[in-house]
């Protein structure tokens, strides 16, 4: 488990870290808490000629308060948004999410943008982006941009990411009033990565109604997505059980399932409904 | 004589930890010799090819490569590594493995060249640049389809890929058959698995040319075993071989093995005249250290009663594609032990050994044992199912019952004492036997499946005959401090805390002031290592004789202190004390050390007859409808190991042992592709547990102690991990009692017991 001969450069803005991966032509990678990166790297996977940490450069690792919602810096590490109050106030479906990945030496270590660059398609936090609305800044190529997270995630760590540009905040709005929220997974029990997992964002009006639902899913197809055929069913309807099950049976439309060691087609599109059955009930609950 | 305060029996801490939890302990990783160099193995990455060519030249030209072996150059200088003859291996010729692959390579991941350099980043690098030509050809995969007599035979020159055969067996099984009310037959598949010691493999090796002597430093279970495969592999065999095994991290049974890296290490020290490591990385590791890998038909006939009246067991084990030292052993205690804890009359039980394109097997935790145990044990719960009746009366009707020992089953174990009921009872009184029977009928609709399961089981320690042979030898200066060099090789035992807690028994000394020295081939002449649940039966008997010997001959040194009979002294507590007087333990050795010089006990001890400890497991769980997912919610063990010298060694034991079963219950196994690809070759795709999966785990134990050894022990290594996976498996079908499915071959993965719960009945 010995990389290949690397160079390494630890700029401390994100100005010099620009810089270097425009001189690179290609051949660096970000490092950005290293629990996929280095792994790979000593696999010898991904052979990069240089690796370019992030961990030095100031201002990139915060939890703040944003319009209502919060803004995480983009080398913010799972644990810290785990443990942060106001992620707990403000979205507490993040921290169960975060809670939830890997183990606590990987949390302490793993970073949010780091997650989100690798796309991993088994990853817990993408389910959440999607479902939550989350946008992704970066910076480099001209003016910064701001993507969706349903545009982020393209294919199997594959991103909307240009190489010359670098993650720096991920927004996430504050739900509307009344929303609760859940995230069901099954976990692989070698990895702790997803077979499945399902975030699912449920707002009920006045009168107890969906007005809002929004549902995240990783690990079914190549890339986290959201079940949009769940959420236009339920939207409007009375959160009843048949209602709930209806949509749920909806959740895996449009999925191109994986097959693989971890769990057939099949098993995965069924694991979509059914979490997505409790993400939507539990979410219900809590939303009151 | 115990002490009016015996330590045996005492959860005294192991004086080993601190070390260790300091990382102040010594592995050959951490281990530095001047002008060392490292090693890096280049490993096949197909399962079966030619190897038309290997290049090393531009390897061998890269700046700090000190040297590239390949299999040319090994060809005729290095033999292969000798197979241990076994019963039942008869005329066929057994595929012995080479150091390095030559012409042909069999497996993915066996060895086809070593670069040796200053750094390891250098040698790693030096592997990029050897080029091999290899021609593939269609490996054999499936043990049940190479078995076949038309199958395409693997190794050329052989007639058939079945290279061993071994039985068990006596009574009339057809007459069982005939008188049968009930048959009931059943298939198993018992996965490879992959042992996953916390230290991987790493050898370094020193030749010293004015001496003409070789030190190896390797992590092994058995450093006699290695001392001798090297004096007779090395083509220029040094004048003397040291085997030191330092610190160990675990083994599991995967290090009680002569591996071709560990010989190409010591040759190419010798050669180069310099110090040279190697230390495997954890997919190295899992992709050749394995163990079971078994298929199996079994039929089992059945009184109305409930009563077994023979069983017929028809086994193929997956060797791999060459037999190492320990790799025929398993299947012999296999065919054995399926004979589990009951008295069955008649036993038919065959086991073929068969060759495929994957990395040799060999002894993982259990050695057959738990194998054996899946198919017993699962066999009884289908017979309970079969016959209405619940599992436990089902054991309890066939159980070997108390006043019966020794009992020789129908396999041709003999079994030295035990009383399986009363252990089975304590287990169920853990696990709440009845009240979640009661839960079970009572369980809202919807809700998760709740199963519980029992196993119950039986297992040898000491090993075969042949290996039951130990040494030790004490030595006491005239300070009192007394050094005990035992043939046993821990790794994770607590071997230097127990041996201590002996010798103060025996001699009085304080456990502080013992020195348990071990894992060395200069030390004593010949040595078994830690195998087979060895370590205090053979080990702990061999040290009690020399200590034995040392407490005579101090009483004699006290006695003349204290102006009494020899008889009349106690050795206890750090004194030597004769009515109402007494010296400290340093006067009595300094008296002994001014008459005799030197104080020195050796002894060897051959343990006549394995001792069998017993092992009663349950496990309840909750198995989710929807997903499939089984949740482990209570696990409790009952062991019957004779003696304990210390139980809070003894419930480590139980702990790790109990978890290495549940990872083979639910998590683990080595999947290769039809390729002979492994994908499962590392952390991220094998599924070891981990503490955060485990319940809390509800123990007790009884004592039966063993006749066989002076201790009156029985080993606790391997006892655990032989019950707990089938316990597991029994608990989870018994929660699926409700569908068709009638068995499930582990790993329980949820998507397999998603799929048997789309078929309820």
């Amino acid at each position: 488990m010995i990389p290949a001969a690397f160079d390494y450069v630890a700029p401390s803005t994100v100005r010099e870290a620009l810089a270097v991966l425009r001189s690179s032509a290609g051949d660096a990678r970000l490092l950005a808490g290293g629990q996929s990166l280095i792994p790979m790297m000593r696999m010898r996977l991904v052979n990069p000629g240089l690796v370019v940490d992030l961990s030095r450069v100031a201002d990139l690792a915060y939890v703040r308060e944003h319009d209502g919602g919060i803004a995480i810096g983009a080398m913010t590490t799972y644990r810290t948004i785990e443990t942060s109050l106001l992620v707990r106030e403000r979205f507490p479906l993040l921290t169960e999410v975060a809670s939830q990945v890997a183990d606590l030496q990987v949390r302490n270590r793993g970073t949010i943008g780091g997650a989100l660059a690798h796309a991993d398609p088994s990853a817990d936090l993408p389910a959440l982006m999607v479902a939550a609305d989350a946008r992704i800044l970066t910076r480099g190529g001209g003016r910064g941009r701001s993507i969706p997270a349903t545009r982020f995630f393209v294919d199997a760590f594959t991103t909307a990411l240009r190489e010359t540009e670098i993650i720096t905040r991920i927004v996430v709005p504050a739900p509307p009033a009344r929303t609760g929220g859940s995230y069901q997974k099954l976990a692989n029990r070698a990895s702790h990565f997803a077979i499945v997992g399902v975030a699912a964002l449920v707002t009920l009006d006045a009168a107890g109604v969906c007005s809002r639902v929004r549902i995240g899913v990783t690990g079914a197809g190549p890339a986290a997505s959201r079940a949009q055929a769940a959420e236009s069913y339920l939207a409007g309807r009375a959160p009843t059980e048949a209602a709930l099950e209806a949509a749920a049976a909806r959740a895996g439309d449009g999925i191109d399932f994986t097959d693989d060691l971890h769990g057939s087609a099949a098993y995965r599109e069924h694991l979509t409904q059914r979490l997505a059955f409790r993400a939507l009930s539990a979410a219900v609950e809590r939303a009151g | 004589m115990a002490g009016p305060t015996p330590f045996r029996g005492r959860p005294l801490r192991r004086f080993e930890d601190e070390r260790l939890l300091r990382g102040e302990g010594s592995f050959v990783d951490d281990m530095r010799l001047p002008g060392m160099l490292h090693a890096a193995v280049l490993r096949s990455p197909h399962a079966h090819a030619l190897v038309r060519s290997v290049d090393a030249s531009r390897a061998r030209a890269m700046p700090g490569v000190a040297a590239v072996l390949t299999g040319e150059d090994t060809a005729g200088v290095l033999p292969n590594i000798a197979a241990v003859r076994r019963e039942g291996m008869g005329e066929t010729p057994i595929p012995e493995h080479p150091v390095l692959a030559h012409e042909r390579v069999c497996y993915v991941g066996q060895p086809v060249a070593i670069a040796v350099a200053e750094d390891r980043y250098a040698a790693r690098d030096a592997l990029d640049l050897i080029d091999v030509d290899y021609e593939p050809l269609e490996p054999v995969m499936d043990p049940r389809a190479a078995a076949r007599p038309d199958a395409p035979v693997l190794h050329p020159g052989s007639s058939s890929n079945v290279v061993m055969r071994t039985a068990a067996g006596a009574g009339d099984v057809d007459a069982a058959f005939a008188a049968a009310d009930h048959v009931v037959r059943a298939s198993f598949e018992v996965p490879r698995l992959a042992a996953v010691p916390m230290e991987c493999r790493a050898t370094l090796a020193e030749y010293d040319a004015g001496s003409d002597s070789l030190t190896v430093w390797t992590s092994t279970q058995v450093p006699h075993r290695v001392k001798t495969y090297l004096a007779s592999l090395l083509p220029k065999a040094p004048g003397h071989i040291r085997v030191i095994a330092p610190d160990v991290g675990g083994g599991f049974g995967r290090k009680i093995e002569v591996w071709p890296e560990e010989v190409a290490v010591a040759y190419l020290a010798q050669q180069l005249g310099r110090p040279v490591k190697w230390a495997e990385d954890r997919s190295e590791n899992i992709v050749t250290g394995q163990g079971r890998g078994y298929t199996a038909d079994v039929e089992a006939a059945v009184a109305s009663d409930g009563r077994v009246l023979g069983m017929r067991f028809r086994m193929l084990a997956d060797m791999g594609a060459y037999f190492l030292t320990s790799t025929g052993g398993p299947p012999g205690n296999a065919v054995q032990r399926v004979a589990g804890p009951y008295a069955i009359p008649a036993m038919d039980v065959e086991c073929l050994g068969v060759v495929t394109n994957r990395v040799p097997t060999g002894p993982y935790r259990g050695a057959g044992g738990p194998e054996a145990a899946v198919l017993i044990e699962r066999t009884m719960d289908m017979i309970a199912a079969e016959i209405g009746m619940d599992p436990v009366e089902l054991r309890r009707r066939n159980f070997i019952p108390a006043d019966a020992f020794p009992y020789t089953t129908a396999t041709g174990l003999t079994y030295d004492s035990g009383d399986f009921a009363r252990a089975l009872d304590r287990v169920l009184e853990l696990a709440g036997y009845a009240e979640v029977r009661k839960q079970q009928r009572t369980a809202r609709a919807g809700g998760p499946l709740i199963g519980i399961g029992v196993a119950t089981i039986v297992k040898a320690s000491g090993g075969k005959a042949n290996v039951r042979n130990g040494e030790a030898r004490v030595e006491i200066d005239a300070a009192g401090h007394v050094v005990i060099y035992t043939d046993v090789s821990p790794h994770g035992q607590g071997i230097e805390t127990s041996f201590a807690q002996i010798a103060a028994d025996l001699i009085g000394v304080p456990p502080a002031q013992v020195s348990v020295r071990h894992g060395d081939t200069d030390m004593l002449a010949t040595g078994g290592g830690t195998t087979s649940s060895r370590g205090l039966a053979v080990g702990g008997s061999a040290a009690y004789l020399a200590l034995e010997q040392a407490r005579e001959r101090l009483a004699r040194a006290a006695a003349g202190l204290l102006g009494c009979a020899p008889a009349d002294v106690s050795l206890a507590d750090g004194s030597a004390t004769s009515g109402s007087s007494s010296v400290s333990f340093g006067d009595v050795t300094a008296a002994a050390h001014r008459e005799d010089g030197a104080l020195v006990f050796s002894a060897s001890y051959t343990l006549p007859a394995n001792p069998f400890a017993f092992a009663a497991h349950a496990a309840v769980v909750e198995v989710d409808r929807d997903t499939g997912d089984v949740a482990l919610v209570r696990f409790a063990a009952v062991h019957d190991i004779g003696r304990v010298i210390n139980p809070m060694i003894v419930r480590g034991q139980v702990h790790g042992g109990i978890t290495q079963g549940i990872g083979q219950a639910l998590s683990e196994a080595m999947v290769y592709d039809a390729a002979g690809q492994p994908l499962t070759g590392s952390l991220m795709t094998y599924g070891i547990p981990t503490a955060q999966t485990m319940p809390r785990f509800l123990l007790d134990q009884l004592e039966s102690p063993s006749p066989t050894n002076p201790l009156g022990i029985k080993g606790i290594g391997e006892l655990p991990t032989v019950a707990a996976p089938v316990a597991v498996a029994n608990a989870v079908m018994d929660a699926l009692r409700g569908t068709t499915t009638r068995h499930i071959d582990m790993p329980l993965l949820p998507e397999k017991v998603w799929r048997a719960l789309g078929e309820m009945a």
